[in-house]
């Protein structure tokens, strides 16, 4: 298993497009970590008593730092320029944390839930399998934003109703791979004989179907990750999302809406409203895929 | 053998499985895979089940195990009724009420034989519920028992070990489970069992894919047998295997059964093969049994039509010995609309108008030798 693994790694670190993926995931994950160092939580226009600037209640709301809110062009003091009255410096930092928050907790609860439905459906087939089938194809047939858009007026909006909605528009691509590669490892003979030894049907899922069968998932599941912001920025930018002045790239982004085109004769002017939150979204996408490749091809093993 | 002792009977075996089509996957028409098959297996021999491709050899083994269940029928283990061993118990009881408490209200008691008269027995004494309660209770351990006793070696070397697990676990995993083996002397037990079929005991930390094919199948049979089985289904166990090996294997298989008292239903389509290995022959076509004799019974003189065109097509080693080869026409036929009356009568080269309406039971025409053909020996 040792050199197994030795191996794996040797031959993740040749491929320069896996390098790329998992130097800009440890760097989303480092600006994550050190946010508060980064960009600290603190609001200067509110000095305390001894002048030291305010602390935020909830650092994920971006503090507001000018009355105007038009945009103002990076400067020293803000280097990715200002829009709406916030730093988007201070945006971008703190939406790192909120693209993590959302791609983790999403993609893990949607993979669980798809993975628990596909497993009892492919495992124990017939009606069972027949029941859970037709359940997913239903949700798979509601157009997402439509569903979004409902959930959110019956939940209310906010990040935590979209996120909701996600995970429950999220589990079916989960559910129908694994449950067709349990389908086709289920007539493999180490499984036969595992039900002739009398083993559980707990334990033959979790011991010898899951291990043969869970790695294309993960690949998905990583994938998804970086996609998943993408449709929490949709969802933002049509206003389901995240409150106004939260620290999420995609609102930051609905900001812009105004200011895309850049004032009259100069399309280019507010470049840097939409540039660095777009950026930073579309490293990270790029940065999960680029992993989601690596593992692929570590984990099929019929290029091992 | 001076004793003969029944180790399974099979009675009137059924395994149908459903053809599903349309979009609310109905069932448009069944596979009748194994139709209405009885035989015994008596303690210490080998059976070789036979036949061509597609005529439910597998299907049988299966259902034996009970890795498939069975459509009807009765599977009787050293004298127990197993059969609802495996139903949800409402089921369960059904079945004990249609195939016991039924009879023995109807039938005359003085008539019954073998397990009936056994149950026969327990009912008089226990009465209507208490024979439900006594045969229902401790299901989980007489499942653990019937595990224990059957036990089954795939065709596959490559399929039948799970790659991501080491082998002291693969092969370890059920006699654990049902505490043939305790987890402490697992390691002793292993390494016993791996050198008993000819694998390195050092051996056990590693992984399937260190292995080649004629040792994993070796593998699997150690994995069988450390259950301490009484039977092994071994299903195409060489088919897979250069022939090189295969002898190797068939004879390791031979010595384990010696060694062990081990009785083996031996699945081939390779009559060589199975004369080599067996005691008795059971021939199968398209889900029925045509033939059941001893194997010098059936291989000096077969009395079914379909097994004689079997024996012509075996290679003979000797080229002076002018062998008439008997063709048959046509292919066999689909197990979902087999023919009327005699399953083989499409093909048989001496089938009369009968054989077409009637279908032939299997009937004793020599002692020991059963047949399922209206005219036996009639194609010479
Ligand atoms: N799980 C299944 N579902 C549907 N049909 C099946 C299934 N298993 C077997 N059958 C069908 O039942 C029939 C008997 O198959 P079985 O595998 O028992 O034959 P066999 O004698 O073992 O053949 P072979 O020599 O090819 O292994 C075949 O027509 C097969 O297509
Ligand atoms: S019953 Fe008739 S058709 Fe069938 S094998 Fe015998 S002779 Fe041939
Ligand atoms: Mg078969």
């Amino acid at each position: 298993m040792n050199t197994e693994l030795k191996r794996t790694l040797r031959k993740l670190f040749k491929n320069p497009s896996a390098i790329l993926g998992f130097t800009l995931l440890i760097f989303f994950t480092l600006v994550a970590i050190f946010a508060p160092l980064i960009a600290p939580p603190v609001n200067p226009m509110f000095p305390d008593e001894n002048g030291n600037p305010m602390k935020l209640d909830n650092p994920y709301i971006m503090p507001i730092l000018s009355w105007s809110s038009d945009p103002v062009a990076p400067s020293k003091d803000h280097p990715f320029g200002m829009i709406a009255g916030r730093d988007i410096f201070y945006g971008v930092v703190w939406g790192t944390r909120t693209a993590f928050k959302i791609g983790l907790i999403v993609v893990s609860a949607s993979t669980l839930i798809g993975l628990i439905i596909g497993s009892i459906a492919g495992y124990f087939g017939g009606w069972v399998d027949e029941f859970l089938m037709r359940v997913t194809d239903i949700f798979l047939s509601i157009p997402f934003l439509l569903a979004a858009m409902v959930l959110t007026t019956i939940l209310g909006s906010g990040l935590n109703k979209v996120m909701i909605a996600m995970v429950i528009f999220g589990w079916m691509a989960t559910a129908r791979l694994i449950r067709a590669n349990i389908l086709q490892v289920k007539e493999e003979q180490f499984v036969l004989a595992a039900k002739a030894l009398g083993i559980k049907n707990f334990i033959i899922i979790v011991r010898h179907i899951l291990p043969n069968t869970i790695f294309p998932v993960l690949v998905q599941a990583t994938m998804r990750l970086g996609s998943l912001v993408i449709t929490a920025a949709a969802l933002s930018f049509l206003g389901l999302g995240a409150p106004i002045g939260y620290a999420d790239w995609g609102s930051m982004l609905n900001y812009t809406r105004n200011y895309i085109l850049g004032a009259s004769g100069q399309a280019f002017t507010y470049w840097y409203t939409v540039f660095y939150p777009g950026m930073a979204m579309v490293l990270f996408v790029l940065a999960w895929n680029l992993v989601g490749d690596a593992l692929r091809d570590v984990f099929d093993p019929k290029l091992k | 053998m001076s004793e003969k002792r029944v180790l399974v009977k099979v009675d009137n075996l059924v395994k149908y499985f459903p053809i599903r089509a349309g979009v609310f996957k109905r069932i448009v028409a069944w596979v009748r895979a194994v139709d209405d098959v009885s035989f015994e297996i008596y303690e210490g021999e080998t059976v070789g089940l036979v036949g061509e491709s597609g005529c439910g050899k597998t299907t049988v083994g299966m259902t034996l195990l009970r890795l498939y269940e069975p459509t009807s029928g009765r599977i009787i283990v050293d004298n127990e009724d197993t059969t609802f061993y495996f139903m949800p118990k409402f089921k369960a009881k059904k079945y004990l009420q249609k195939t016991y408490i039924e009879k023995f209200k109807k039938e005359d008691p003085s008539s019954f034989t073998g397990i009936d008269k056994k149950y026969y027995d327990l009912y008089k004494e226990l009465g209507e519920s208490g024979f439900y309660n006594k045969l229902l209770s401790e299901l989980n351990e007489k499942k653990s028992e019937f595990r224990k006793t059957m036990q089954i070696v795939f065709q596959d070397p490559y399929s039948s070990l799970n790659p991501r697990i080491r082998i002291k676990t693969i092969v370890s995993e059920g006699p654990v489970l049902h505490k043939v083996i305790k987890k402490s002397e697992v390691i002793d037990k292993v390494k016993a069992a791996l050198e008993e079929v000819g694998i390195h005991g050092d051996h056990m930390y590693r992984f399937p894919h260190q292995f080649s094919g004629g040792q994993r199948q070796r593998i699997g049979i150690a994995r069988s047998l450390l259950m301490n089985p009484k039977l092994i289904v071994a299903d195409e166990a060489v088919a897979a295997l250069d022939v090189s090996i295969r002898s190797q294997v068939i004879n390791l298989m031979l010595d384990l059964q010696k060694k062990h008292n081990l009785t083996y239903l031996f699945i081939s389509h390779d009559l060589s093969v199975i004369k080599y290995m067996s005691d008795r022959v059971i021939v199968m076509y398209l889900g029925k049994i045509v033939e059941n004799a001893s194997k010098k019974e059936l291989f000096d003189e077969p009395l079914h039509p379909y097994t004689r065109a079997l024996m012509s097509a075996i290679p003979v080693p000797n080229p002076d010995y002018k062998k008439k080869r008997i063709i048959l026409k046509g292919d066999v036929p689909s197990p979902v609309n087999p023919p009327s009356g005699c399953r083989f009568h499409p093909r048989c080269p001496v089938a009369k108008e009968i054989c077409s309406k009637e279908e032939p039971q299997l009937r004793e025409v020599k002692p020991g030798h059963f047949v399922a053909c209206h005219f036996p020996g009639s194609l010479k």
